[in-house]
């Protein structure tokens, strides 16, 4: 069984299915209404991936990051995790685009606590499936990227975005 | 009502010995001509219905750390998937039970030490010391005089709130037994309910020591003390104070005032002790934040460590053991094993601790004072430090990375240890910086590596120059003052008043914080802090060397900067809004609670900041201002706390108020949007605190100062004018003159229709005609 990054951070008897990138392209591709949300930490690389990945899903990111979106061509929602997170719990909620809440939400680029407690949440009070693409191990969400080394990590996002929307 | 008492100072017969015995029969405090309100004194359901109304706006958002509960030996259980625990509760309720359960530990500690101080004050200084709060401080306990709806005269009136207070939190408490409280809303009226209690405790523990200790009266001139390790002379002997009751640590300065000795001996405290040495004394010196504990501990620099209550680390004898330091233990919440020697001689003791002992448990304050001075004068040079090779240290390490992934803020130390392993020590001195001092990264070191040690090694020259100044704790703020800011307040002309309080769990450098401080100050907002959060603005220096102390005023104004004092002084914040509330709008205090909180919601535009929240106190102060109607934004490292209160600006029915001129319903701009706020960057904090000091009451003038300060720090940290706006915008008044334009584009594509400005409150019976409702 995967050890939580934060060996401590072990939350029960349920915890994330560990999946590869081509697991985890999957499962995207099989979900009708996802959305991904991302954090403060994204850096010009991760930016690359979102950015392409925004041809498939809705994209939410850190307000704190909206100003290095600019012109990246794609609509885009700037929210603060714990509202978009909040907004999730509600089953009758329509959605950034007004067409209804999601079935799978991807967390990417967030302190591992922070969206260890994100995932909690939406764990035990929402319906949405969660899938975290961050560099450690969730146990919080239904599926995780395992823990891995950064060279790791960098080619697991660029398989599965090339999986998903293909690249040039 | 008034009371007879008498006291005898020393009665010895054949049969009975007394010594310091005060009676007192009834009740001191002056009658008070201020009519009583509806909840004197209110039990754990009279606030209910407020409670309930807060709740149905900022909902409570659960985020558990754990599946399961095992509280009791039905346990464990696994509440998990919608599954209920033997004895029947839900993950919502169970939540709700946790925060209700830190809050009672958060005000059970303000509350021990509230009954340390009473008591012990009234021993020494007689139960009719006066309440004195200073000349300028008629309102002398503003939590006191609403909540309890007593008017304190001198320091035996502090009992009766102090057990009222006692036997709340006795049945708060009780509702988190197996069995007792099982719905999540009500969980969380007794967590708002206790944590008022946190308040008062608060503010009876300050206004007892402030009168009898000579503390500052609100003065916004207190002086500017020392704060950090390079401060600390260590060519004298040194006395560490680690904790938040100061009575030890004054004891100690007394001694040396005395024997004329307090020129030869330093005395330094850490965490809230620290400011109110200096609010004792302005010659005592702070080292700085609960952060600082292991750090400075582990230089063993101090020849004596004093503990007392709260925050202090639990092997912090260990700890001392290291660099043969002697403790004192001086509270009976924390005794650490050690032997009771308060009967003992002071002799006795001495010659135990230089033979070695590892410390001494003393419950008498002036025997401490005695026992400190004395061994750290013998104590002082002799002991050994121990010197610290930091390369070969580093060299030990095998880079297995256990350590990151026990820091919180994910540090390097692999890397820095690299780096020093080759002699460059200059990564470890960067980590040190940003280093919380938890210690957990040396639990998990294969190698045994003294970590935090090493750090502080590295970072010598750094340390050398932690050298700042603080203005020391003023305590209240003056009725005067709350004259001449409450009508641009309430108006919204000023701004906001931003207060940053709490603990040093920083997500980052504590540099955060005193850029978030500065941003405000420059705009001036009122800046005022307590605690930790105190500390920390003072940790940095401007180009010219300045600290914000040196360059703010201490005043509660415009663009001002006061250090209300330690964690107990939060309640001259909470304070400060109840003043603007009873002496600039005349509202009635006395017993008053729904009514003034329902007036500081609508209108009083205050933000809490607990940037670094860590403990089960910050829970419950955040959780008090709340209650009263002030939101609390805290660091991604609150979502630990696993409760937020968040409003749904998207659902116009949560906004709803009564307009208090005619009874009619009327929507008004969401804000404050959550009464409690979890931000992920400095960034995203900025912001919202701009944005959660609108309140409804403002006038079109003051919106249109509140809403410019929201949409230039928008700009200027997200690149954008807010999403949001047209939701703060009422009439086009409200509209900044420069923005006019843009504004008004934007309007019109969001088909934005003007609205009312009530007179808003949320208690229908505050309404002066009733009409028609929704
Ligand atoms: S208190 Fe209830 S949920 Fe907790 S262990 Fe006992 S029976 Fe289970
Ligand atoms: S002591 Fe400092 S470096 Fe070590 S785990 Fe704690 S914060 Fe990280
Ligand atoms: S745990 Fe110890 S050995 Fe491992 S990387 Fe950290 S310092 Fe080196």
């Amino acid at each position: 069984m995967t050890i939580p990054w934060f060996s401590a951070n072990i939350p029960g008897p349920k915890q994330a299915k560990v999946v590869t990138p081509s697991m985890a392209a999957k499962i995207m591709g099989k979900a009708k209404r996802k959305m991904m949300i991302c954090g403060s930490k994204i850096d010009g690389k991760i930016q690359k991936h979102i950015v392409d990945l925004s041809k498939e899903m809705s994209v939410v990111v850190a307000p704190s990051t909206l100003k290095n979106f600019s012109g990246a061509g794609f609509e885009l929602v700037a929210k603060g995790v714990v509202e978009v997170t909040n907004l999730l719990r509600d089953e009758t909620w329509k959605g950034f685009d007004g067409k209804g809440n999601y079935d799978l939400v991807a967390y990417l680029g967030f302190p591992y606590y922070l969206e260890s407690q994100m995932l909690s949440v939406l764990k035990h009070f929402a319906k949405v499936k969660t899938l975290s693409i961050g560099r450690f191990y969730q146990p919080n969400a239904d599926y995780s990227f395992d823990n891995l080394r950064e060279d790791e990590w960098e080619k697991g996002l660029e398989d599965l975005v090339s999986l998903l929307v293909g690249r040039k | 009502m008034k009371g007879a008492g008498f006291k005898i100072d020393e009665l010895e017969s054949d049969l009975i010995k007394i010594k310091g015995l005060e009676v007192t029969v009834g009740k001191f405090y002056e009658e008070w001509e201020e009519v009583m309100g509806p909840t004197p004194m209110p039990s754990v359901t009279d606030l209910r219905g407020w409670d309930f109304t807060l709740l149905n706006r900022y909902k409570p958002m659960y985020a558990p750390f754990c599946d399961l509960c095992c509280l009791c030996t039905y346990g464990k259980c696994d509440l998990s998937g919608g599954k209920k625990g033997a004895c029947g509760i839900d993950i919502g309720a169970q939540q709700g039970r946790i925060v209700l359960l830190a809050c009672c530990i958060g005000a059970a500690a303000h509350g021990g030490h509230a009954r340390h101080m009473v008591d012990h004050l009234i021993k020494k200084y007689g139960a009719d010391t006066p309440i004195d709060m200073g000349k300028n401080v008629e309102v002398e306990a503003p939590l006191i005089r609403l909540i309890a709806g007593i008017k304190p005269k001198r320091l035996g009136d502090l009992l009766e709130p102090l057990e009222y207070a006692e036997k709340e939190l006795m049945h708060s408490l009780s509702a988190t037994h197996t069995g007792q409280e099982g719905y999540y809303t009500d969980f969380e009226s007794k967590a708002l309910h206790v944590s008022m209690v946190d308040q008062l405790l608060m503010e009876i523990a300050d206004v007892a020591q402030i009168s009898a200790l000579g503390f500052s009266k609100g003065d916004p001139d207190s002086p500017l003390v020392d704060i950090g390790f390079g401060s600390i002379d260590t060519k004298k002997p040194i006395i560490l104070c680690i904790g938040h009751n100061v009575v030890p640590g004054a004891a100690v300065i007394d001694y040396l005032q005395d024997h004329d000795m307090y020129d030869d001996v330093e005395v330094a405290g850490i965490c809230c002790t620290a400011h109110d040495l200096t609010r004792y004394d302005k010659g005592a010196k702070i080292v700085g934040p609960l952060s600082k504990q292991l750090k400075f501990v582990r230089t063993g620099i101090a020849d004596v460590i004093i503990v007392d209550e709260q925050c202090v680390r639990t092997d912090i004898l260990s700890e001392a053991r290291k660099n043969d330091t002697a403790v004192i233990a001086t509270n009976d919440k924390i005794c650490l094993g050690l032997p009771d020697r308060t009967e003992d001689s002071p002799e006795d003791v001495i010659d135990d601790l230089v033979k070695g002992a590892p410390g001494a448990l003393i419950l008498d304050a002036e025997k401490v004072g005695e026992v400190a001075v004395r061994i750290a004068i013998k104590l002082s040079g002799k002991r050994k430090r121990r010197a610290l090779d930091v390369v070969k240290e580093a060299k030990k390490c095998t880079q297995c990375g256990l350590c990151v992934r026990e820091c919180h803020n994910n540090l390097d130390i692999p890397k820095g240890m690299e780096k020093a392993a080759k002699g460059d020590l200059s990564l470890l001195s960067e980590i040190y910086a940003l280093c919380m001092g938890c210690g957990r990264c040396e639990n998990v070191c294969s190698k045994e590596i003294p970590i935090v040690s090493l750090l502080g090694e590295a970072a010598k020259e750094r340390i050398r120059k932690e050298r700042y100044k603080v203005r020391s704790g003023r305590g209240p703020i003056q009725d005067t003052e709350i004259r001449s800011v409450g009508s641009p307040i309430v108006m919204g002309e000023i701004p906001g008043v931003v207060a940053f309080v709490g603990c040093p769990n920083y997500p980052s450098s504590s540099k955060e914080l005193v850029e978030m401080a500065e941003i405000f100050l420059q705009r001036r907002y009122i800046v005022t802090a307590s605690g930790c959060a105190a500390m920390d603005l003072a940790m940095y220096k401007d180009e010219e060397g300045k600290t914000l102390y040196e360059k703010y005023p201490g005043n509660f104004d415009a663009g001002c900067l006061s250090n209300v004092g330690s964690c107990v002084s939060n309640a001259h914040i909470a304070g400060a809004a109840i003043k603007i509330a009873s002496i600039f709008a005349h509202r009635n205090l006395r017993g008053n609670y729904e009514e003034i909180a329902d007036y500081i919601l609508n209108r009083v535009g205050a933000v809490g900041v607990a940037w670094g929240a860590m403990s089960q106190k910050a829970a419950s102060i955040a959780t008090g201002f709340n209650r009263l109607g002030i939101p609390v934004i805290i660091g991604p490292r609150g979502a630990k706390y696993r409760r937020t209160y968040l409003g749904r600006a998207d659902k116009s029915e949560d906004w709803m108020v009564y307009n208090a001129r005619d009874g009619s319903r009327t929507q008004v701009s969401p804000s404050p949007g959550y009464l409690l706020y979890v931000a992920e960057s400095k960034e995203e904090a900025i912001v919202s605190i701009a944005k959660n000091c609108i309140r409804p009451n403002d006038t079109t003038k003051g919106r249109q100062i509140k809403l410019a300060h929201y949409i230039d720090l928008h700009k200027r940290y997200f690149g954008a004018v807010p999403e949001d706006l047209a939701i703060y915008i009422r009439t086009e008044a409200d509209i900044p003159i420069t923005l006019k334009a843009e504004i008004m584009d934007i309007l019109k594509a969001k088909k934005w229709k003007p609205k009312t400005i009530p007179d808003p409150t949320l208690l229908e019976r505050l309404c002066r005609k009733k009409g028609d409702r929704a």
